[in-house]
Parts: structure tokens; C-alpha cells; sequence
């Protein structure tokens, strides 16, 4: 099972002794001692493990020596979201791992009987397929966990084998889905499906174009696109089925390669309501293109890479990226017409490449170049104000792009600080030893933002309440 | 369950015309453990079991006609059933016995009893196979869940397997990161076989009944310190760029038996220097085969064995090379038969390997005499697999032997060294066993040179009788043999391999002679259930 990010509640009680990791770590919702959690110790920006270990039955952990240097230690067990932070040695850290959660339930027909072969999924809110399926397809029971905290819907994309009946059902319904919110450790059950009667009906159509090419496409939900419902190809005269959809609003997307030329791409929106839907006109759309811009700054070197992945399930669906050159404005053609996410990358280095996080070309091409930034990385260096005993205290940082969550441990004095931090925004929050955090969607911390460069200062305030 | 029983094409083209005389074939599907009926089962695309698991195939063209088990739950040993059909007759009684799959589920905990997650199960067959037993991937996997918990299905029945826990290798690069100090390490998880075993040795063997669900298959999973192997990957005598790939030696060692697998992933690629570090092993035998593929197959391939102790492993070196040439040379022993210029001789070298990445070995075929040569890899077993032409043309002819320097490579593991040529002795003097025996029987025909149960396995010739209980052998050495019926599914597992070993006194000694024929009537069916086959 993938890891996945979140974060941990550290506690500090004690100095350390010099060159020695010690602490203990427990489930954040339960406060049991986790036992095997794998903890990696490495040096910012070196090659190289220093140490690595397993916590014991009681959860407990210590190194032996270790230079007394600054390093990374990541927490990781699987089932828990993974954490890592920066620090000197210390002993008696107390850690806390967040549990991820697990949705279950039973899907069955009308008449109560198990319904094998669904493909069932649980749901970000971007649409990306988050956990892992652990799926009884006799007894139509399904698991899905490793979910890291957050806020998800369970849909149903696929049923049946061999002829499955194809379209988005998202529980308990599709006008008024829930959403299952892990804050850690939950475990929901009874997410059970009925699936509707009723018929299923073919969606013929027609890419209108004389290629000698069969095109390949993709057959997806109208309200989300990034779920791949059939995929297939057509044939030679750009005709192409797809069988026993259920009723609703869908999309074809098809694309012609042709080796030596550019591929086509097209687009049709489909509702199929009570009858077969015969002949649906493709329409093409011209190719996309962006262009890119690379500024950097010293020492950053002069090069980047630049990376587009289609939100919507296009076939080929693999990103396209282009290295960028300082000076030198790079475009990407050819382009299916999509929303994209865009990453950037430095290819060598401690610096960081930035750009803005979607492209849009799905009605036209880019008019204005995209920037890429190349920039030394940012920090924080903030002060905990408001606490009685700031190293009691916790603060996590929360990137808004989902990756790693990082921890700093504020001293006696209450200050902290993030190293090495791609510039960009961050939320931050400070925990205390008896907090749990749950995301609530809508409600994230404020934003920081953090610069290239020099420190960005940060007074976080906490407000305790007396007991 | 889905469970599939068709026709196989070969059956489908004897289906008649429909102005011909037909026949019709007719009996139960059962169970072959219960002996139970099972209905509601499909025979054919149209036909289905009754109630009480009958089926009928009607308009089946006259002659013979076999009936495969094809579906993915029926396993090998139980997929065929051959029969004479005749015209305007009905051939009652074509019992179909049939294992159903089973499932097995279970937990993986640590010693502590807390669930270790998203660890992969799979179950390990043993087979006699290329002279030696060996251990494979079988049929049924699964992973456990967030609680530690696994379930199995697709589980074939009937045979003692055993039930592992390996964690999958993943490489994060050629060279480890691992700290040098041993000290600094975390512990690593041993291939753990069921209930908590470090070796197939002192492993409980689990076997399913028909259909059997067994629950509370819990697994310990065992950890030992963990190690490192340093190594060099060659090509022509110098360090090269090379895919690499690591296996517990114990876990799989063969894979050319159906149901088999490769067990774990390919790592990237080393560096120009040839150097890799593989950590994270655990006390026992490991194979570091070294690649370079050239299309779906290896180009060039290398592996060696690696024994891990208490302590790293340093200075290894993998040799990867192309196939060498091996020259062969193929002649009558004695006089030719009439005709021996038509006659063809074939060799088929598939590897045996234990990462299923040697591609499927190769073939030779040439006159009978004649030269002929194979490509064969050096550090890698190939099992030699010869045949006779053209077919039913000299039906007293068999390869008699295969020599590989002073030792014969016939029915064992061959690898290619410097022993010279293969010297294939093909004999004209063969004999044959007729067999009346109850309709449906196995026969089976045991080497009296037999001396071990390896090469029993080997050697040992089967067959089914028809449903007048009617078997011919195929062309056999002059020698004495024991020949047996039984009901029971024969394939080269220890425990059936073992029962016939014991058996082996009970059955009818014959002694054929140059070209002779023996008859042999076999009154007694040795049962499972008196004899212990299973």
C-alpha cells in the first residue's frame, strides 16, 4: 500500500543526550503504543542512510550514537500517513500517527443479491482514486482503506464482468453524495450500494474525419472527467460503441495518432436517457499548444522541466513535458484540448522550480507564455507565542499540493523553524500534546506565504485554555 | 464461483453434420472428493448438469473423442477424458470428476500478534520437475488489509501446498542507502511459511478438500537482521550496465511448470561500473541473476547463487553472457529401422529458472543421424526435451539416452559447460504395454531402474484407459516395469509421486522385450482411500 502524508504530534519533554534519537509513538486517535513503525534517519542534502529502525511493542524507539547533527527522521507505518521532520538529536519525543481511514460496505441488486465485479473507488475531491480496494466480489463486500485524512465520496463505476454496465454511482446517491471525512482512525461501515434496474443502453458515435487511423478513446462522466468509464478503439473509419451505459450525461473524448503527424483530437457530449443514443457526431478540436517562459536566479542553474498531466482520462494519458532554458521560451504542441495540472521541476540542485497549478486549454490554446520560476528554496522561521510551555508543542506544515507533511519542534522559547521549502504557500498549525486535528473541508488554516531566499518570518499564536 | 467446463476446439471440430450419424456421450459431473453431483454445471455452451448433475452431448461425429476441462478452476490433473464415441449409440456413464477452488484466509500478525498490513500470501507448489524437487508459484495470492488480514481464492484443491509470506522486493536504486553498520539497520522480514516457518522444511502443509473455505489461517511473520550483498555485474569479462533482479532461492525455484510465476520485480539498472547493493536479505540462499533485455526476452542473462550468513556479503560477481553454442549429435543405436531417412529428430531446451526471465529456452531438430546444435545459457538449468518424426512414422523408436560428457542428461536439469557434445541414442527396438483395465483408469507404467523417487518421477509413463478400458502405451525401452491403475489424478507432487513409490510392488511386473508387446490385465484400481495415493 502507498504511503501517504500527514502528520505527527511531537512533544519534546526533555533535552536530549548528545547523538541520540529516543521517543515513543502511539496512534493518534487511541494513544496505543504503535509498534514497527519504520523510522529513517538522513542528512538534508546527503546521499546516504544514517540509521534506520522499527519502534518496539511499546511503540518505543532509540538510536545508538550518532553524530549530533541536524537531520531528517520519517516516520512511516503502513496504514498511517507518513511524517517527517527536521531536527537535531533528542530524546523522549513523544510522536503521534495519524491512522488512515477505511470506508466499507455491501453492494447488492435491488433483490438484496451481491452484485460481483464492481469497481469501486473512494474519491478525493479532485477525483483522484485515493486507499486501497479490498474487495469480496462473491459476497459483494468491499473495503476501501489506507485513506489519508481528508474528505472523500464513495462511487461505483463499473458493475459485472464480463458486459458491465457502465456509469458513475456515488453513495448513497448522486444528487446528494456524502462526503466521509477521516480525521484519523475511522472506520466506516455500511456504505452499502443498491444498484438501480433498469436497462442499459449502447452509445454509438463517429469521429468526423478521414483518417485511415482507428481512433482510441475514452468514455467518461460528464461531471467527472477524470473517470475513465470504457476505453477502447475504434475503427478504421473513426466509428466506435460503447455498450451498457447507464442513463446520464457523459463525454467521449477520442484521439487519432497517426506516426509522422500530429494527433486529432475530439470531444462529444452524450445523455443518454431511455434509448440507445446511434451516430453521435465527434467533432474535432484543433491541437493545443503553451508556450513556457524560464526565470531563474543564482545558483539555480539555467535549466527546468516542465510537466502537463490531463485532468480529464484522454488516451494517451501520459504527461508531456518539455525542458526549459533560461532565456529561451519552450512550447509544447499538439496538445489534447484539457485541463492540465502543471509541475515543475529543477533537474540538479537544493532549488525549486514554480509555476501556476493548472493550465487551461480546453477552448484554446495558451495566449500568454507560462513562467516557470527557478529559485533557491524559502524557510520559516517562526515564534510560538501564547503557549505556557512552547516545547510541548507541535507545528505542522501542510503544503497546499498534498505532499509531505513536515513537522517542526518549537524550543523552550517557542521558536521554530522549516528549512529547505519549495516557495509557495503553506498552512501551518500549532498542536499541542492532547490536540487532535480533524480537516474540516473549507476551513484550512490561513495560507503562508513563503519566499525564495531568506527566512520568512512567522508568529504562530495559540490559545490555551486553562484546565 | 465461475466454473467453465467446455469442449476443446479439437472436440469441437468431431461435432457432426447434421445429416451424419452421430453419437452421444452422457454421465455426471462430480465432485471429486465428495463424489457428490454438482448441479447447475456447464459442459458445453448449451448443455448444463441437472438437478442431479447429469449432462448429455448429443451429435457428436464417431470416433474419439475427448472431453477437456478447460476452465480456470479446473486444474490440469482432472481436465481431460477421452472416449470412443459411436454412431447411433449413447456412451452412458462418462462420470466428470472436478475439484472446485477453495479459499483460504487468514491473518499475517507480528509476535506480538499485530497485524502486519498490505504484505502479499501466495502459496507454493512442489513438483518433481527436471530431476529435482523443486518449489514454484501456484495458483491463489492475496495481500493483506490494513488489519492484517488476507483472503485467498482461486485456491487449487487436492494438493499439499505450502502457504507463504514474502515481502516484495523494491529497489530503490542499484546501490543501497542501508547504513554500513549492521547496527543501524531495521530487522527484515523472512519468507515466512505458514504458521510461522523459516523454511519449506518444517512448514505445515495445507491441502483444501473440493470447494473447502478454511479460515484462521494465521501467519507469524519471522524477522532476523538484516544484510547486504555487494556485487559486480559482468559482461564479456568486464563491469556493465545490467538489469538485476533477486530471489530466495527456496521461495521459487523452478518455472516452467503451469501455474507458476516469477517472484518479485526486476531492479533498475547498475551504473557503467557494474556495482550493486541489495540489502535488506535474510539468513539463507538467494540468486542475483544479472540482464540485459533485447525484446520481450534477455539478450544476455547471468545468475548466481549467493549464501547469506550472519553477515554482509561482499564481492560477489554476476556473470551475464549470451547463449553458447552447443553441438549435438543425434544416432540409431543399432540397425535403422526401414525408412530411417524421413526420420526427425527434435529438441526443445526451455529454462529452468527461477525468475522466469531466461526466456523459453530454445529448439534444434535434424535427420536421424545427423548434427545439430542449441543456444543454452551457462549459468542456468535447461530441462531437454526430445522428440521423434514424423509422427506415428517409427512407432518402436525412443530416445534411449542424452549424453553430456560421461553423464546422461536425459530427464535431468542440463547445463551447458565444456563436457563436448550432446550424444543423442535413439533405439528402434521398443516395446509396448497393452492394458485392459476398468473403464477410465489411470495407468500407470514405472521403470523397474527406478532407484529414487526423483527419477520414478521422471521416468514413470501415464496414460488413461478408454471407456472399454482399453490403453496402449507408447513405445517403451526393453526392461522390466510395473504397471498400476488407479482412479486417483496422477501429477509429480511428492505426496502422489511417494504414494506410488509404495505401490509401485503392488502392481504387475511385465518385462518387454526388443519390439515385443505384453498384455497386461489389471484387476485391481488402487483407491486413495485404501491405498494412501493422496
Amino acid at each position: 500500500m502507498r504511503k501517504v502524508s500527514a502528520w505527527v504530534i511531537v512533544a519534546c519533554l526533555h533535552p536530549a543526550a548528545a547523538g541520540v534519537f529516543a521517543g515513543r509513538v502511539v496512534e493518534d486517535h487511541s494513544g496505543n503504543p504503535l509498534s514497527r513503525v519504520e523510522i529513517r534517519i538522513t542528512r538534508p542534502h546527503t546521499a546516504g542512510i544514517v540509521a534506520e529502525m522499527e519502534t518496539d511493542a511499546n511503540g518505543r524507539f532509540r538510536t545508538p550514537d550518532l553524530p549530533d547533527v541536524e537531520c531528517i527522521l520519517r516516520f512511516s507505518k503502513t496504514s498511517y500517513a507518513t511524517v517527517e521532520t527536521t531536527t537535531r538529536a533528542r530524546s523522549e519525543m513523544l510522536l503521534r500517527l495519524v491512522r488512515c481511514g477505511a470506508i466499507a460496505g455491501k453492494i447488492a441488486d435491488s433483490e438484496g443479491r451481491p452484485v460481483p465485479y464492481a469497481q469501486v473507488v473512494a474519491l478525493t475531491p479532485s477525483d483522484a482514486i485515493a486507499g486501497t480496494v479490498d474487495q469480496n466480489s462473491a459476497r459483494g463486500e468491499y473495503r476501501i482503506y489506507g485513506l489519508p485524512p481528508g474528505s472523500y465520496q464513495v462511487a461505483i463505476l463499473t458493475t459485472g464482468e464480463n458486459r458491465p454496465r457502465r456509469g458513475v454511482l456515488i453513495y448513497p446517491n448522486n444528487s446528494r453524495p456524502r462526503d466521509f471525512t477521516v480525521a484519523g482512525g475511522e472506520d466506516y461501515t455500511g456504505a452499502d450500494f443498491i444498484l438501480p434496474t433498469g436497462p442499459a443502453f449502447t452509445v454509438a458515435a463517429k469521429v468526423d474525419v478521414s483518417q485511415t487511423r482507428p481512433p482510441i478513446f475514452t468514455f467518461v462522466s460528464a461531471d467527472r472527467p477524470g473517470l475513465r468509464l470504457a476505453q477502447g478503439v475504434g475503427r478504421p473509419d473513426g466509428a466506435f460503441t460503447v455498450e451498457d451505459v447507464l442513463p446520464g450525461d457523459y463525454e467521449l473524448l477520442a484521439t487519432v495518432v497517426s506516426p509522422g503527424n500530429p494527433s486529432v483530437f475530439g470531444r462529444a457530449r452524450v445523455t443518454v436517457v431511455a434509448s440507445n443514443v446511434e451516430g453521435a457526431p465527434v467533432s474535432l478540436d484543433q491541437v493545443r499548444s503553451a508556450s513556457f517562459t524560464l526565470r531563474t536566479q543564482e545558483p539555480c542553474g539555467s535549466d527546468a522541466v516542465v510537466e502537463l498531466t490531463a485532468a480529464e482520462a484522454w488516451l494517451p494519458n501520459a504527461p508531456v513535458s518539455a525542458v526549459l532554458q533560461a532565456h529561451k521560451p519552450a512550447s509544447l504542441t499538439g496538445l489534447a484540448p484539457a485541463r492540465y495540472s502543471i509541475a515543475a521541476r529543477a533537474p540538479r540542485g537544493n532549488c525549486y522550480a514554480t509555476t501556476q497549478p493548472v493550465l487551461d486549454l480546453t477552448r484554446d490554446s495558451a495566449s500568454q507564455p507560462v513562467e516557470v520560476v527557478l529559485a533557491p528554496p524559502g524557510s520559516i522561521g517562526g515564534h510560538l507565542t501564547g503557549a505556557a510551555r512552547p516545547a510541548d508543542y507541535v507545528v505542522v506544515l501542510m503544503p497546499r499540493d498534498g505532499s509531505l507533511q513536515r513537522i517542526a519542534l518549537p524550543d523552550e522559547k517557542g521558536q521554530f523553524t522549516f528549512p529547505d521549502l519549495a516557495p509557495g504557500a503553506y498552512a501551518l498549525r500549532a498542536a499541542g500534546p492532547n490536540d487532535r486535528w480533524a480537516p474540516t473541508p473549507g476551513r484550512a488554516p490561513p495560507l503562508t506565504e513563503v519566499s525564495a531566499g531568506p527566512p520568512t518570518p512567522l508568529e504562530l499564536h495559540v490559545t490555551e485554555v486553562s484546565r | 464461483m465461475k466454473l467453465l467446463v467446455t469442449l476443446t476446439m479439437a472436440a469441437l471440430a468431431l461435432l457432426a453434420p447434421a445429416d451424419a450419424p452421430t453419437g452421444s456421450v452422457s454421465g455426471r459431473v462430480l465432485d471429486a472428493d465428495s463424489g457428490a453431483p454438482i448441479p447447475d454445471f456447464p459442459v458445453a455452451n448449451h448443455v448444463r448438469t441437472d438437478a442431479r448433475g447429469y449432462y448429455k452431448l448429443t451429435g457428436l461425429k464417431p470416433g474419439p473423442f475427448r472431453i477437456a476441462l478447460l476452465g480456470e478452476r479446473v486444474w490440469p490433473e482432472l481436465m481431460e477424458r477421452s472416449v470412443n464415441v459411436e454412431a447411433g449409440a449413447e456412451l452412458t456413464g462418462v462420470d466428470l470428476p472436478i475439484r472446485l477452488d477453495g479459499e483460504i484466509s487468514g491473518r499475517v500478525v507480528d509476535q506480538n500478534k499485530d497485524p502486519v498490513a498490505g504484505v502479499p500470501v501466495r502459496l507454493i507448489g512442489r513438483e518433481y520437475f527436471a530431476g529435482a524437487l523443486r518449489y514454484f508459484t501456484d495458483t491463489g495470492s492475496a495481500t493483506t488489509n490494513d488489519r492484517g488480514e488476507y483472503v485467498m481464492r482461486n485456491v487449487r484443491t487436492g494438493r499439499a501446498m505450502l502457504l507463504l509470506m514474502e515481502k516484495r522486493k523494491i529497489y530503490e536504486g542499484p546501490i543501497s542507502e542501508v547504513p554500513a553498520d549492521p547496527k543501524l539497520r531495521k530487522p527484515a522480514y523472512r519468507a515466512t511459511y505458514y504458521p510461522n516457518a523459516d523454511s519449506a522444511g518444517t512448514a505445515t502443509l495445507v491441502t483444501l478438500r473440493s470447494g473447502e473455505r478454511r479460515g484462521g489461517m494465521d501467519i507469524q511473520v519471522l524477522r532476523s537482521p538484516g544484510y547486504c550483498v555487494d556485487a559486480t555485474l559482468m559482461l564479456d569479462g568486464a563491469p556493465a550496465s545490467l538489469d538485476f533482479k533477486v530471489t530466495d532461492e527456496l521461495t521459487s525455484s523452478a518455472n516452467m511448470i503451469p501455474g507458476s510465476a516469477s517472484s518479485g520485480p526486476t531492479g533498475v539498472s547498475s551504473g557503467p561500473d557494474g556495482k550493486i547493493r541489495i540489502c535488506e536479505l535474510y539468513p539463507g540462499q538467494f540468486r542475483i541473476a544479472a540482464l540485459r533485455r533485447g525484446g520481450l526476452f534477455p539478450a544476455v542473462f547471468g545468475a548466481t547463487s549467493v549464501t547469506i550468513g550472519d553477515e554482509d556479503v561482499h564481492n560477489v560477481r554476476v556473470i551475464a553472457g549470451s547463449p553458447v553454442t552447443i553441438q549435438g549429435e543425434v544416432a540409431w543405436d543399432g540397425t535403422p529401422p526401414d525408412g530411417a531417412a524421413a526420420a526427425q529428430f527434435t529438441l526443445q531446451a526451455p529454462t529452468v529458472t527461477n525468475d522466469a526471465m531466461a526466456g523459453p529456452g530454445s529448439r534444434a531438430s535434424c535427420p536421424i543421424p545427423g548434427p545439430f546444435s542449441i543456444p543454452a545459457l551457462r549459468t542456468v538449468e535447461h530441462l531437454l526435451q526430445p522428440g521423434l518424426g514424423p509422427p506415428n512414422a517409427f512407432p518402436s523408436a525412443y530416445v534411449k539416452d542424452i549424453a553430456y560428457g560421461a553423464a546422461s542428461v536425459l530427464h535431468q536439469a542440463f547445463r551447458a559447460g565444456d563436457a563436448g557434445t550432446l550424444r543423442v541414442t535413439v533405439a528402434n527396438d521398443g516395446g509396448f504395454v497393452k492394458v485392459s483395465a476398468p473403464a477410465g483408469a489411470r495407468i500407470l507404467i514405472v521403470p523397474g531402474m527406478a532407484a529414487t523417487e526423483s527419477i520414478l518421477a521422471g521416468a514413470m509413463v501415464s496414460g488413461q484407459a478408454d471407456q472399454a478400458g482399453n490403453y496402449t502405451s507408447r513405445s517403451l525401452a526393453p526392461g522390466k516395469y510395473t504397471v498400476l491403475a488407479t482412479n486417483d489424478p496422477i501429477d509429480q507432487t511428492p505426496e502422489c509421486i511417494a504414494a506410488i513409490w509404495r505401490a509401485r510392488n503392488r502392481g504387475e511386473e511385465v518385462d518387454i522385450g526388443p519390439n515385443a508387446t505384453v498384455t497386461v490385465t489389471l484387476q485391481e484400481v488402487i483407491s486413495p482411500r485404501s491405498d494412501g495415493l493422496r
